[in-house]
This record gives structure tokens, sequence and C-alpha cells, in this order.
């Protein structure tokens, strides 16, 4: 049976001394109402041990990310405690990473039980990008009188991917850098301005769209269905990693994340890696988590061929900096 | 629901406890106790009143100051105990907290008053009701303290509970409280009887409680009133019961011969001789001329022993006490010397006889039995004249003494006031006061009449309890009566006080009420209070002695049902014996068979679950575990298509192809079918 450790609280340890004092009291004395007082307060010792040990026991945690995680920003975590059988009161959790320097967060639950109970939120800001990985947990209570505050950890592997820290690029840098912003025709029927294709008027179809040309040559009402604009898909490259790594990958993730604010398909190309043009949010997740993971050191060396569109990233940010 | 409140009222019960606990012993302060409960009960108005409890907390180091100057002057000045001046300084420091405003720390010294007031009572009185206190600690320690750390932990966290978590609290507390009593009281009842009873008695100073009770001085110069004391001092069982009648109704304890003309105190240059008991453990103190005289056999439970004196009817002349020795003195009186601080339990034999080599009046030099204080009797050997007029022996002269003084003279509680000669006044004045006036003046007269005559102080009669069969003597049953010498008779008893109206008989349902708390009140003090280590040794032994019984009956009934060992013919005994067996054996057979069932039947149901599909389940565990219950509503596939897109780097624990392929697995083996027929 795993122990538990206890630690005394001041007020546990005031009264264990005065517990002693009693039965020291009754033994000199031999006033057996003493010996009755001393074993009420040793009862309470045992009461409490057994509700402590209850509280602790079979206490299940989940973390779900309160959103995505960036360096410098808040990352928080709701934290929802289960438990079956005896509820578990006054728990404290403590979550222990295994990033140095960085102090346990904690949150508190007044009352757990096996329904959903609401949940806690945990935040910290993390320094660096990359994997941020739980060690362990601590469940703490000090339930039910404050005698004795009882713990236990847990292991816990839990890993969650930190993005490098990204900002949002000014126009100025984009267009410094040759992006071409403006709509472009998409090939497929959509909202747009210009004419895509003819068909039969349909009920349900606007009067507005009714081609008369066609529609006089045909006999038959004829409706012009417009093409959609998409924007321009921008393409990115990385031609090699240059010294200052970690700058740089914030640069481009905030390049990547702000033509991705702009509702631009973004394609990444870099000396390991190809992404192709979307403007999805799985897309921009994938890019921001190969850029949190990604070890220049491990993709030396430069794109084997230039493409033929798109912008350097490392010309624009050594550009940048000057 | 506040969850601040719960704390308040856990603390207003726990203070009234301890102070109901401190007020029952009636050893504490009546002011410093009045004063508490007027805090107490001021403390529900004054608790909504922030302004003025703000304004009283600021007096908080002043009021300090006084209670200690207070606490100084209880003990130096007005001589009272360290042990009870402590006590009136923590009643000052819980009064002036219950008066102002209760933060957390203030509601947890208050607590912590609580138990320490428990805790004083326990060591100044032992009485039945000290069970209830005890019993009435529990429910309130428990929901108190368990507010207490709810506080605690809403002040560290910074915000308190939600209503949510509030209201479970309350079910919880009731539990809790709930449970905490029998556990409480097995822990409490198994410490009690197993934890040794050493007693080493090591003295503090100051520490000393110091209860009041039996007296040895009768002081004739008090003013006021006396209070009849209700505290019980004594039961006496007399066996056998039909020798009640031969009970006289006097218990005597002690007697005094040294009168300074306002006390009777005892003073005697009388070496006390030194008893130990005999083999049988008594201790024989002294026999009647008459050897076949028999002697009334009292058994007695002396609950208050400060007097350090053994009482019983006159004359004691055997003794069986658990005491190491016991000391004599000329007198006739019985005492120990070694501190016994809890009731003692002792049997007396006592004769209304003389007893040979006890109280025939000893050498005149060692005690004075006609010794008058220097002031002047004139007018009491004038009445004297006139009483015995015509009275030629001295016992028709004690017996004329004591009949004018029941006759013409009032029983009162009144003691009156302190004047220069209490025996004449008594005489001429006042004609009526207590019992020690009468005493005193009966002695008095005996003593100018030339016969030796001492007062002696001891109680009288007492209350009947029908469900015990015992006499229960209280404090007010206190008694003082006169013994004078008769020449060849010894010492004789003479009680002038004449009988007390009796109180007007109380309802008869109160009366029962109250002998049936006698008779709770007596166990109390028999199984508990005087639970000692010799008790613990005959504990042990009885269980001991009842466990080798109860063996060698279950030996005996195996040899003699099963073995064919018991009485009767060898063929009859074989046929009993295999009869015997034949039934113990179908015994076993049937539990056998059913525990058998049992567990083949908790086999079975693990064995339903096909090792082959024992696995899917682990992985459903597994991953409950970590966070991703599937749905008792969702089928394998679904609950596997639910999982795919949080198979992300997010959630590394979550492996697509593993999640697939394991419940492909499932249902091949389970169904025996492909996942197309299935889906």
């Amino acid at each position: 049976m795993r122990r538990i450790p206890i630690r005394f609280t001041r007020f546990g340890t005031s009264y264990t001394l005065f517990s002693l004092a009693v039965g020291a009291a009754a033994i000199n004395t031999g006033n057996n109402l003493l010996y009755l007082m001393l074993g009420l307060l040793l009862g309470f010792i045992i009461i409490s041990g057994f509700l402590s040990d209850s509280s602790l026991w079979g206490v299940r945690t989940d973390f779900r990310p309160a959103g995505d995680f960036y360096v410098g920003q808040k990352a928080e975590w709701d934290v929802i405690a289960h438990k079956k059988g005896f509820p578990g009161i006054l728990l404290e959790i403590q979550l222990f990473w295994k990033e140095e320097n960085i102090s346990p967060s904690r949150c508190f639950f007044y009352w757990v039980s096996k329904s959903e109970q609401e949940p806690q939120r945990i935040s910290l800001v993390p320094s660096r990008r990359g994997y941020w990985d739980l060690e362990k947990v601590r469940y703490a209570t000090r339930f039910p009188f404050g005698l004795f505050e009882k713990s236990h950890f847990h292991s816990r592997a839990e890993r969650w991917v930190v993005f490098p820290k990204v900002e949002l690029l000014s126009a100025a840098v984009l267009r410094a850098g040759g992006l071409n912003t403006a709509d472009q025709p998409a090939g497929r029927r959509g909202p747009g301005a210009t004419p895509f294709d003819l068909r039969e008027f349909k009920a349900g179809d606007s009067s507005k769209r009714i081609h008369w040309k066609s529609s006089a040559k045909r006999g038959h009402w004829m409706i012009s269905e417009m093409e959609e604009e998409s924007a321009l898909s921008q393409a990115i490259y990385v031609s090699h990693w240059p010294e200052q790594c970690e700058s740089f990958i914030a640069f481009t993730a905030s390049l990547v994340y702000t033509l991705h604010r702009q509702g631009l398909p973004v394609a990444l190309h870099t000396p390991g890696v190809h992404f192709p043009a979307d403007h999805s949010n799985d897309h921009l997740k994938r890019i921001l988590t190969y850029l949190a993971l990604v070890d220049p050191n491990t993709e030396k060396g430069a794109l084997p061929h230039s493409p033929s569109q798109g912008i350097n990233v490392v010309n624009l940010w050594e550009r940048r900096a000057a | 629901m506040n969850y601040q409140r719960p704390l308040l009222w856990s603390l207003r019960l726990s203070s009234a406890l301890g102070l109901m606990a401190l007020t029952l012993t009636q050893e504490i302060g009546a002011v410093y106790l009045y004063l508490c409960w007027l805090s107490w009960a001021a403390s529900f108005w004054l608790d909504s009143q922030a302004v003025w409890q703000k304004k009283l907390r600021r007096l908080e180091t002043a009021v300090v100051i006084g209670m200690i100057a207070v606490f100084v002057l209880d003990f130096y000045v007005w001589g009272q105990t360290l042990f009870i001046g402590v006590a009136h300084f923590l009643l000052l420091f819980q009064t002036f907290k219950m008066l102002g405003l209760k933060e957390r720390k203030d509601s947890l010294q208050i607590l912590m008053f609580s138990f320490f007031q428990m805790l004083s009572a326990c060591t100044l009185s032992v009485d039945l009701w000290q069970a209830a206190i005890l019993l009435l600690l529990i429910p309130i320690a428990t929901a108190g303290l368990f507010w207490h750390l709810v506080n605690q932990e809403a002040e560290l966290q910074g915000h308190k509970p939600s209503l949510q978590a509030q209201r479970p609290f309350q079910r919880l507390v009731f539990w809790m409280c709930a449970g905490a009593i029998p556990i409480n009281i097995a822990l409490a009842s198994t410490m009690f009887l197993v934890f040794p009873r050493l007693a080493f008695r090591n003295a503090f100073a100051g520490l000393g409680s110091g209860r009041s009770g039996y007296s040895e001085q009768v002081n004739l110069a008090q003013a006021g009133v006396l209070n009849l004391d209700s505290s019980p001092i004594l039961w006496m069982q007399i066996t056998p019961e039909k020798d009640r009648d031969r009970w006289g109704g006097y218990l005597r304890g002690t007697t005094l011969n040294h009168f300074d003309g306002r006390q009777w105190s005892r003073q005697s240059s009388a070496i006390p001789q030194t008893l130990f008991s005999g083999n049988n453990g008594v201790y024989q103190l002294g026999l009647p001329a008459d050897k076949k005289r028999r002697g009334l056999r009292q058994t007695i439970t002396l609950v208050n022993t400060s007097g350090a004196t053994l009482f019983g009817s006159p004359f004691i002349g055997e003794a069986m006490a658990p005491l190491a020795n016991l000391q004599t003195l000329p007198d006739g009186s019985v005492r120990w010397t070694l501190g016994w601080r809890k009731p003692l339990h002792y049997t007396v034999v006592s004769y209304d006889t003389p007893l040979i080599s006890r109280g025939a009046v000893p050498n005149a030099q060692q005690i004075n039995y006609l010794q008058l204080p220097k002031l002047s009797f004139d007018r009491t050997r004038t009445l004297l004249q006139q009483i015995t007029q015509n009275k030629r022996t001295p016992q028709a002269q004690a017996d004329a003494i004591q009949d004018y003084l029941r006759k013409e003279f009032q029983y009162s509680l009144n003691l009156g006031r302190p004047v220069e000669n209490p025996v004449e006044d008594f005489l001429f004045n006042r004609k009526q006061g207590p019992c020690g006036y009468f005493a005193s003046a009966m002695a008095t007269m005996l003593r100018l009449q030339g016969i030796p005559a001492r007062v002696v102080a001891g109680y009288y009669k007492g209350t009947w309890n029908e469900q015990l069969g015992q006499y229960l003597i209280r404090e007010r049953d206190a008694h003082a009566w006169v013994e004078a010498y008769i020449p060849d008779k010894g010492w004789v008893l003479f009680d002038p006080s004449p009988r007390p109206v009796s109180a007007p008989t109380t309802q008869r349902w109160l009366s029962q009420v109250q002998q049936q708390w006698e008779f709770l009140n007596y166990h109390w003090a028999r199984l508990v209070i005087e639970y000692d280590l010799y008790s613990q040794v005959r504990t042990v032994q009885e269980i001991q002695s009842n466990t080798q019984r109860m063996n060698n009956a279950l030996t005996a009934w195996i040899d003699r049902h099963l073995m064919g060992r018991g009485e009767g013919t060898a063929e009859s005994r074989e046929q009993g014996a295999e009869k015997h067996r034949g039934v113990l054996g179908l015994i076993v057979l049937v539990v056998g068979l059913l525990a058998g069932g049992f567990f083949i039947s908790l086999r079975k149901r693990k064995a339903l679950l096909d090792p082959r599909i024992l696995f899917y389940k682990k992985f459903l565990d597994y991953m409950a575990r970590q966070g991703f219950p599937k749905n008792t509503t969702e089928t394998g596939w679904e609950y596997a298509r639910r999982l795919e897109p949080l198979c992300t780097p997010t959630h590394p624990k979550l492996n697509l192809p593993y999640i697939n392929t394991i419940t492909r697995r499932y249902y091949s083996e389970r169904f025996r079918a492909s996942r197309s027929e299935q889906e």
C-alpha cells in the first residue's frame, strides 16, 4: 500500500503536544476522566487520518488546454477533477513541470465527486517554444480538521506544444517582402464579381442574375454564375537557418500568423519540410507546431532549389533587423 | 448558506459546553462564570454590530494587561491555587473574545479555551454529567474544527467555496458528527481500558485543586447562612439488608477535643498507630468486649476523599480497603496517609459498644476532654444546675442536657453573627442554630459538669436509593454530635440537635428521576472513576479465565460428542459420536458447497470475458484513466472515430493506428466479421 507523506500543520503540532500533555497528566494523576479525554483527542487524530486518506485516494484529473500556447503569452489549462466513492474535500492540486525554474502551478477544489465539477484554471507563461512536459501531479489535503497535511504524488506524462512567440507584423513589413494580397479568381463558382458560367433559371434564383441576352437567344431564363475570388496563396521559404535561430523562428511564425490572419493561404518551405498553401486553422497549427519543434541543427544546409515565387524569410528578417 | 456562520455556531456551542462544565464543578468563582455567560449571551447581538466589535478590538491590549493583573491578585492576594487562577484568567479572556470581533484565529482561540475548560472540569469534578459533557464534545468539536478548516482554506486560497460546494458540506458535517460519536467512544473506551494506570502522583506547587468537603473543625465564629450543598460524599450499603434497622444513622468521621471558645479542633499529642492489613486483607482496629456481639457490615464508596478519613458507623472494628496502611487515633477515628485522589471503595464492620483497646478514656496527659476556653460560663453553670437538678449519674445528667437542648431550641441554618462567647449567645440569646451549636453547647455543659466530652464530626443518615439498595450521603448531611465518657459504659453517643423539619415531599416522578440519576452516577463512579491498575489486572484475569472456560467447554463438547468420551456404555458413546460427526460433516459439506459455488460463479463471470476480448476492456480502462472514457452508448468504432480528431501532437498518448488496430482486432475476435460488414 502506497504511503502517504504526512506533514504536521502548526495547529496539528500544538494539538499533538497538547494531547501528549494530557496523557502525561493522566498518567501522573491517575484521573480516569483525563484518560477518557486523552482517548477522545487521539480518536480525533485517528478519524482525521482515515478521512484524509479517503479524501485523497482515487482522484483523477484531466487537463484541458484553454486555447493554444505561445511563448510569452499566458498558457491556461482547465483542471477537471473526478473521484468515485468518498468525495475529495479541500483538495489542492499542484502540477510539477519538467522545466526548471518554473514553480508548480496549483489549483484548489472544495469538493470533488464523481460528477463533473466546475473546472479550476491554472496558468503559466512559457518562456520557450517546444514541448512542455508535465512531470507529476501532487494531491494534498488538510481535511478534516487541519491537523495534518497529507499528500501524494502521481506521475503524469502529459505534453503540450508551445508555439513560438508571435506578433502581428505591420503592412509595411509585408509590402517590403513583396507580398501581394489582392484577390484572384479561384476557378470555381462562388460569390464574386466576375461572371463564370451560365445555366438555366431555377426557382429561388435571384432575378438580378438573369442574363437577358442569353435568355432572349434561348427563349427561357438563363442565370449567370460568378466566380469565387480568393486571395493569392503566399509562399514563404526559409533558404537556410540563420545563426540567431530563436528570434528568426519567432519572426517566421509571426509572418505565417499574420498572413493567416489576413485570410491568405500560406505555404512554407524549409530545408526540412514543405507545407503546401492552405488557409485552414489546422494548417496554421501544423506550421506552428513544426516551427515550435524544429531543431535547426538537424536541418542543416539549404533548400535544394529556391521556389520561383515566394518570399525569402531570411532576407525579410535581415532587412527588418537592419 | 454562509460558510462562516456554521463556524460561529460551533464555537458558541463549544464555549457553552466548556462554561457548563466549569459551572457544574462549583469550584470556579461565580463572578467569572456569570461574566462569561453574560458575554456568551451578548455575543448573539454583538455579532451583528461590527462597529462596536471593532471598538472593543482596539482595547485588546489594555484588557489583557488588566486580566494579568487580576490573575496576579487571584494567586498572590486572594490565595487561589495556580490552577484556579489560570482558569479564571482563561474565563476572562474568553469573555473578551466572545464580545469582540471574531476573526478566524479568534474562533480557534475560543475553541481551545473550551477544550481547556473541559479539561479543568475533569480535574475538578468526577460526576456523571462529565460523561454527558464529553459525549457532546465529540460532535461539537468535529463540526467546529471542520468549519474552522474551511474558513482557513478560503482565506488561504483567496476565494470562498461556491454554493455548489457549501451544500454538500452540510450533509458531510452531519455524517462526520454522527460517525465520530461511535468511533470516538470505541477508541476512548479502548484507550481507557488498555492504557496502564501508573499514577505517579507527582505534585506540582500551586496546581492542586483542593476541593472543599469534609471539615475537621466546627467553627462557631461564622456569620451568614449555611448553604445546603447536594454534592454526593459517599454511598453506603448495609449487608445483610435486614441490618438496616440496626444502623443508628450516624457515620463517624473525626473527633474534636479542643475548644478555644469559638472553634472546636483536634489537638492531641497522642501518636497515631499505623496498622497493616492481615493476610486476609483485613485491618483489625478493635473488638467488642462481648465477642459474640455481631457487627454491622457497611460497604462504602467514598466519592470525596479529600478528608483522608474512613467513615463508618460508630465504632469501626474492622476495615477492608485497598490502602497500603491505615492510621488509627486513640479517639477511634481512622485515617490514611498516602494520597488517594479518586473514589475509595471499602468495607467496615462497626460495633455499637466500646471496643477493647479503643475508645477508653486515654491517658489524660494525651488528650484533655475536660478542657474549657478562658471565657465566663457563669450563666451556663446556673442553667446547668437547673437542668441536672436531681440527676445523680453522669448518664442521667447527659440525658437531661440532651433533652433540654432538643426541646427548648430550634434547628436553623442561620449562623448568626460572630460574638465573644458563641455558646452562651446560643444558649441565652439566639436559641437556634445548626447542629454545630447544639453539639458545642452540650459538650461545653458536660465538661462544666466534669464529664469528659468531645464533639464528633461526621454525617447523618442521607437518602435511601431503592434501585441501588444503598444510602447516598451528601455534603448537606454533614452533622456534629457529642460523645461523652460514662464510667462503666465508655464513650456514649448523644445528639442534642432536634430533628430538622423534613423537607416537603417532592413529586414522585421527580424523586424517581433523581434516584435514577443517582443510580447512574453511582455506576459511573464505580466503573469509570474507580477504574485503576487493580481493575485492569482483574479485567485481564477475567478475560483469561472466561477464555479458558470457553476453551474447556469446547474441548469437553468435542470429546463428548465427537470423540465418544462421554458418559454411558461404549457402544452408545460411539453411536452418539458417530451421529454428531455425521451432522458436523454435513454442515461442513454444505458450507463448503456454498463457498465453492460462490467462487466458481465468480470465476465464471471472469471467464465470460474471453481473454481474447479482455484485452479490449483493459484498453478501455487505460483510455479512461487518460481522460478519454468510452460512452456506454457508443460502439467500438464510433468511439475510435471520436478519438480520431484528437490524435494530434498535443495528445501524445493517442495513437490512431494503435486505436484502430485494437478496435479491429476486438471486432474480429468478438464477432468474427470484418469491419466493413459491421459498419
